[in-house]
């Protein structure tokens, strides 16, 4: 019976068998490793330069646990298949089936071209600036989401460049990999965008507060002549985001007495959870504090 | 050395299964396979806990969630800490009380999780709001109704791959 498997009695060296746990100083270690690393991310914000890597690793478990889903889809179509063609064995023929097939490909790529076409027509200016890629996955907690999407080897990449979609401004990229790059959303709250309004041009900053809640206006004076549904785009101040994209609209306006300011809350265009493309500025000033 | 593989791919399993769960959009009041097994292997084997692989999960955890290093890892250690002092007392306790205990860990680890350190001031209005409280006790729920399940699943693993019994 060795020391290590169990308390020994210092008296009788009988073994007691009670179980020993991990010692206070291990765990004073252990938190005092945790806490530098905390305050190191705090001050220096490391963690968004690994967490791009830290991306690419876990992508392949994204394609593991979709394995099966795509296993299940391919053997249902093939199951399915099999049971239109003994079913229309009598009235239609091989080829004709086959141009079905082939038409409702043709329709998925048409589909896909209109949402990319939608995709490209957003953006306003400088087309050439743009590179279009595709959503890897949603993470991240509700106050916190991230998007994750591809990114190729020789594209160049910035922090802060912005992300755009069909529906308006999606984020800016907050880390990057060699494969997968990580977006900020404009829902996140530490997100913060200088806009202006459509019809009254006032000039603000939006904040997000969370996937699915409502955005709010900061510092918005009592004197503002802004209205509910009003659109806000991005007023292009500070270079993060190009001038001109839909950022939502304004839904509710509240003076509070004993408020200085008007509490303002903003819809968000973008919706992330719906959209499989994006668009991301290459052209984008580094900006960090953004 | 045959116990410790077998706890770290029973921790792995459940953080593959937390990913899965992210990945198939499931709102915040996913259960947390990890956390549960986590308690679990703290409750059987404290000795053949390693708080070097608690600290790489949570790094993990840290750049799949988006958290700043070493959030998750005070987290996971935290609840060890808890579990490692009193796993006497927590094994004598019936399933019922042990529900509830899960039910308030789970509950005060996603509060934890809510606190934006990178705002002035501790607790910002803005994080943490009546939907996400709502969330929350919904995912400690879950997570309590699951203990049981984990608790009787995991025994019978350890009985049959790592025999230890205590």
């Amino acid at each position: 019976m060795s020391r290590d498997d169990h308390k020994v009695s210092n008296i009788s060296s009988d073994a007691i068998f009670a179980v020993r746990p991990i010692g206070p100083l291990s765990f004073i270690a252990a938190f005092t490793f945790c806490f530098i690393l905390l305050f190191l991310d705090l001050k220096n914000n490391i963690s968004d330069s690994y967490r791009g890597y830290g991306h690419d690793l876990l992508n392949p478990i994204f394609k593991i646990i979709d394995l099966p889903r795509m296993v299940f889809e391919k053997s249902k179509l093939r199951f399915k298949e099999k049971n239109e063609i003994l079913e229309e064995l009598e009235e239609r023929n091989k080829t004709i089936k086959e141009l079905e097939v082939a038409s409702l490909q043709l329709q998925e790529i048409q589909k896909i071209n209109e949402e990319l076409g939608f995709t490209w027509d957003s953006v306003l200016n400088k087309k050439e600036n743009y590179f279009l890629t595709k959503k890897v996955q949603i993470s991240g907690n509700s106050f916190n989401p991230l998007l994750v999407l591809e990114t190729f080897k020789n594209i160049q990449l910035s922090k802060g460049s912005a992300v755009i979609s069909k529906q308006g401004i999606v984020g800016r990229v907050s880390s990057f990999g060699s494969k997968t790059l990580e977006v900020m959303l404009v829902q996140d709250s530490k997100s913060f965008i200088p806009i202006k309004t459509s019809i009254t041009d006032y000039h603000a900053i939006v904040q997000g507060a969370g996937i699915e809640r409502e955005g709010k206006l900061i510092n918005v004076k009592k004197t503002a002549n802004i209205k509910i549904g009003e659109k806000i785009l991005t007023s292009g101040v500070a270079g993060v985001f190009p001038y001109g994209y839909v950022v939502g609209i304004i839904s509710e306006i509240e003076d509070l007495p004993d408020d200085k300011y008007l509490k303002v809350k903003v819809l968000f265009s973008s919706n992330p959870k719906n959209i499989d493309f994006f668009l991301v500025n290459q052209d984008s000033k580094k900006s960090k504090n953004f | 050395m045959r116990s410790f593989i077998f706890i770290q791919l029973s921790l792995l399993l459940a953080f593959l299964l937390d990913v899965t769960l992210v990945y198939l959009a499931i709102p915040e009041f996913r259960p947390s396979f990890f956390l549960l097994v986590l308690i679990y292997w703290n409750l059987a084997l404290p000795e053949r806990i390693s708080l070097a692989i608690i600290i790489i999960f949570g790094l993990i955890y840290d750049l799949f969630q988006g958290a700043l290093f070493g959030v998750y890892g005070i987290a996971f250690l935290s609840i060890t800490y808890i579990f490692q002092r009193f796993f006497y007392q927590f094994r004598t306790l019936s399933i019922l009380q042990q529900v509830i205990m899960v039910f308030l860990i789970s509950l005060f680890l996603k509060i934890y999780l809510a606190i934006n350190l990178e705002e002035d001031g501790l607790f910002s209005p803005i994080i943490i709001d009546h939907t996400y409280m709502v969330y929350v006790t919904l995912h400690a729920f879950i997570n309590s109704i699951l203990w049981p399940v984990i608790f009787i699943s995991l025994r019978a693993y350890r009985r049959k791959w790592i025999g230890v019994r205590r």
